[in-house]
C-alpha cells in the first residue's frame, strides 16, 4: 500500500510487511536526505504535499507496478514536513518470487513517484537563503542550468528557434534511436516519439537506446524515459501507435516537421502522402545493407515527391527489411544521425541539402551519389500541396469533408469529371452545368481543394470524390 | 545505336553482380524497356513500375526516351531502418 506520513519512517516495521513465504527476493529502496546539492551545503529539507492527490496517485502507481510485475507484496511510504540530514524521505519495498521482478518494480515505483507525485521540496542551506527546488526531470534529479547544456552549440544554431519547434519521430529503431537522441540533445522544444513495437534482443546490435533489461518492453516508453534523462529542458512525449493510411493524417497534424525512420514501404508512403496532404516537411531515410539514402520533402516547394516518377506504389512483398537482409549498427546509426542533422538544418533555414538532391551513401566504400530531385508536371500528390492559394484545410470557412462524396452515393444526377488531365482554366464550364459535378483526381486531395475553392466562390453543386481514383 | 552506362543499386547490384556496366541499346526505346531487358538477363524480381531511374544525376520518368551516352542509375525501393 501507499502511505504519507509526517512522522519519521520506521523502516523495520515496513520491511515486515513484505514477508511472504512464496517470496524468494526482497528489494528495498530508501531515499535519504543528503547534506549537499549542486555544490551547496544542505542543512535540512522541507516537503510539502497535496495530500489527497498524492494518495490517489501513489495508489495508482502501486497498482500499475502490480500489473506490470509479478509481485507478492509492495509497499511505499513518503515522508513530508521537516526532515533532517540522514532521515528517510521515501521508502519503497517489493517482494517477489524472483529477484528481477523485485528489482524492476522497486525502480519503477521510485521513478514514477519522483515524476508524478505532487510533492514539493524546499532546501535549506548552511550559508544561503532556502529555495523551493523545482525539478523538471525527477528521474535524474539534477538541477542544471539550461544555458550550460547548450553552451557548446550555441554558436552554430539558434537555440530559441529549436525550442519553439514540434517534431515527430516515427519509428524508434536503427534510424529513429540515434535520430531522436540527436534531436533531444540539440534541444528541439517538443519531441514526440512514435513506435508500436516492443524491444527484441535482435534489435540491440543497432538500436543504441535500449539495453538487455528493456527486452519485451514498449520501445516508445523506454525511449521516452531514457531521452528525458538526456535532456531535462524539453518536452518529450511518446505514442504507442502504428501509422497506417487511415491514421497518418491525424497523427502528424500538429507538428512542424516529421522524421520517417520506419522500416517498411507501406508506412513510408502513408507518412509521405499525409505530409503532402497537410503540407508538413518530411525527412526520410532508408537503408539496404551498406547502402543508405536520405531525402527531405517540403510539400509546397517544387522539389517533387516519391510518387512523381512511379506509376505504382512499391510494395513490401517485393523488397526486404532490416530483419531479413542484415545491416550494421554503425551504418544505420550514421544515417539516423544525418537525418537529425537534416531536420535541424531545415527547422533553422527552411531548406537543407537533401531537399534538392536525394543522397545515396555507400557505407562500405564511403562513396556517395547525389541525384537531383525533380517534380513531374501534373503530379497529383505534389499539386495537391502546391495548388492555388497557400491555404491549408484549417483556413477554409467550410468543413473540407462536407464537399466529399462517397463512390457508393453516386447516381445519375452526378457528372464525374477527371481533373487530372485538365488545366484549371478548362474547368470554367463547370459553372454552367445543371448536374451535380463530382471532381475526381488520383487521391481525392487536389479535387477536394478545387471543390472547396468553387464553393467559396458560391457554387453549391460542386463535390469531390472521396479517396479519388484510388478508391475506384 | 549507341550505348549507356548503367549503375545498379541494392538488390539490383547483388543480382547483376556488377556495380556498373556499359549497355548497348538494342530495340529498347525507353528506360522501362531497358529495365525489362536487364530484368530478363539478371532475373530482377522488382517490376519496372516500382523502380526509380536517374539519368545524368537527375530523376527521370521510366517512360522517358533513352538518351545515348547517358549515365543511368536504376534504384529499387528501399525501406530498411
Amino acid at each position: 500500500m501507499f502511505e504519507l506520513t509526517s512522522l519519521p519512517i520506521v523502516t523495520e516495521d515496513l520491511a515486515l510487511r513484505l514477508k511472504e513465504s512464496k517470496a524468494g527476493a526482497v528489494v528495498i529502496f530508501e531515499g535519504w536526505v543528503r547534506n549537499h546539492n549542486q555544490g551547496k551545503q544542505v542543512s535540512r529539507l522541507e516537503y510539502q504535499v497535496y495530500e489527497q492527490l498524492a494518495l490517489k496517485e501513489g495508489q495508482k502507481i502501486l497498482r500499475e507496478a502490480r500489473e506490470k510485475f509479478n509481485l507478492h507484496e509492495l509497499q511505499c511510504t513518503h515522508r513530508h514536513g521537516r526532515l533532517s540530514i540522514g532521515e528517510v524521505a521515501v521508502w519503497v519495498g517489493a517482494s517477489a518470487s524472483h529477484r528481477n521482478e523485485a528489482f524492476l518494480s522497486t525502480r519503477f515505483v521510485i521513478d514514477e513517484i519522483k515524476h508524478r507525485l505532487p510533492i514539493w521540496k524546499k532546501e535549506h542551506y548552511l550559508n544561503e537563503a532556502p529555495v523551493w527546488v523545482s525539478c523538471k526531470d525527477h528521474t535524474t534529479h539534477v538541477h542544471f542550468a539550461e544555458e550550460d547544456y547548450y553552451q557548446k552549440q550555441s554558436s552554430v544554431v539558434s537555440q530559441a528557434l529549436l525550442k519553439s519547434k514540434k517534431v515527430l519521430v516515427v519509428g524508434l529503431g536503427g534510424l529513429g534511436a540515434p535520430a531522436a537522441t540527436s534531436l533531444v540533445q540539440a534541444g528541439i522544444g517538443h519531441l514526440t516519439l512514435m513506435d508500436f513495437d516492443r524491444v527484441e534482443i535482435s534489435n540491440l546490435h543497432r538500436q543504441p537506446l535500449y539495453d538487455t533489461s528493456d527486452v519485451g518492453e514498449k520501445k516508445a516508453l523506454i525511449a521516452e524515459k531514457k531521452l528525458k534523462s538526456i535532456n531535462p529542458f524539453i518536452e518529450i512525449t511518446s505514442q504507442d501507435l502504428q501509422i497506417t493510411k487511415n491514421n497518418a493524417r491525424d497523427a502528424i497534424r500538429e507538428f512542424d516537421l516529421v522524421l520517417d525512420c520506419t522500416d517498411n514501404l507501406e508506412t513510408k508512403y502513408a507518412l509521405h502522402d499525409a505530409c503532402f496532404e497537410s503540407r508538413i516537411p518530411l525527412v526520410s531515410a532508408s537503408i539496404y545493407r551498406f547502402e543508405g539514402q536520405i531525402r527531405s520533402f517540403m510539400p509546397d516547394s517544387s522539389q517533387g515527391c516519391l510518387r512523381c516518377f512511379l506509376t505504382k506504389t512499391p510494395s513490401d512483398e517485393t523488397i526486404s527489411n532490416c530483419n531479413e537482409f542484415g545491416v550494421l549498427g554503425a551504418s544505420v546509426n550514421a544515417l539516423g544521425s544525418l537525418q537529425a542533422g537534416e531536420a535541424i538544418q531545415f527547422l533553422i533555414h527552411n531548406k537543407n541539402a537533401s531537399l534538392k538532391e536525394t543522397i545515396y551513401f555507400d557505407f562500405e566504400t564511403l562513396s556517395l551519389l547525389r541525384i537531383k530531385n525533380k517534380k513531374r508536371e501534373n503530379c497529383s500528390t505534389c499539386d495537391a500541396a502546391t495548388l492555388t492559394d497557400s491555404l491549408s484545410d484549417a483556413a477554409w470557412d467550410i468543413d473540407p469533408r462536407s464537399v466529399e462524396i462517397k463512390i457508393s452515393d453516386l447516381d445519375s444526377n452526378h457528372e464525374l469529371i477527371d481533373i487530372r488531365n485538365h488545366s484549371e482554366s478548362d474547368l470554367k464550364h463547370l459553372t454552367r452545368s445543371h448536374k451535380k459535378i463530382v471532381l475526381l483526381c488520383e487521391h481525392g486531395i487536389r479535387s477536394r481543394r478545387l471543390a472547396l475553392r468553387y464553393r467559396e466562390l458560391g457554387l453549391e453543386n460542386i463535390f469531390s470524390l472521396a479517396g479519388g481514383a484510388c478508391s475506384l | 545505336m549507341g550505348s549507356l552506362k548503367v549503375w545498379y543499386f541494392a538488390q539490383l547490384k547483388e543480382l547483376s553482380g556488377v556495380e556498373s556496366e556499359t549497355v548497348t541499346i538494342g530495340s529498347e526505346k525507353t528506360y522501362a524497356d531497358l529495365y525489362q531487358s536487364l530484368s530478363l538477363r539478371y532475373r530482377f524480381p522488382i517490376p519496372a513500375e516500382m523502380i526509380q531511374v536517374a539519368v545524368n544525376d537527375e530523376f527521370a520518368g521510366m517512360d522517358a526516351e533513352l538518351s545515348p551516352g547517358a549515365q543511368v542509375v536504376f534504384i529499387p525501393p528501399v525501406a530498411g531502418g
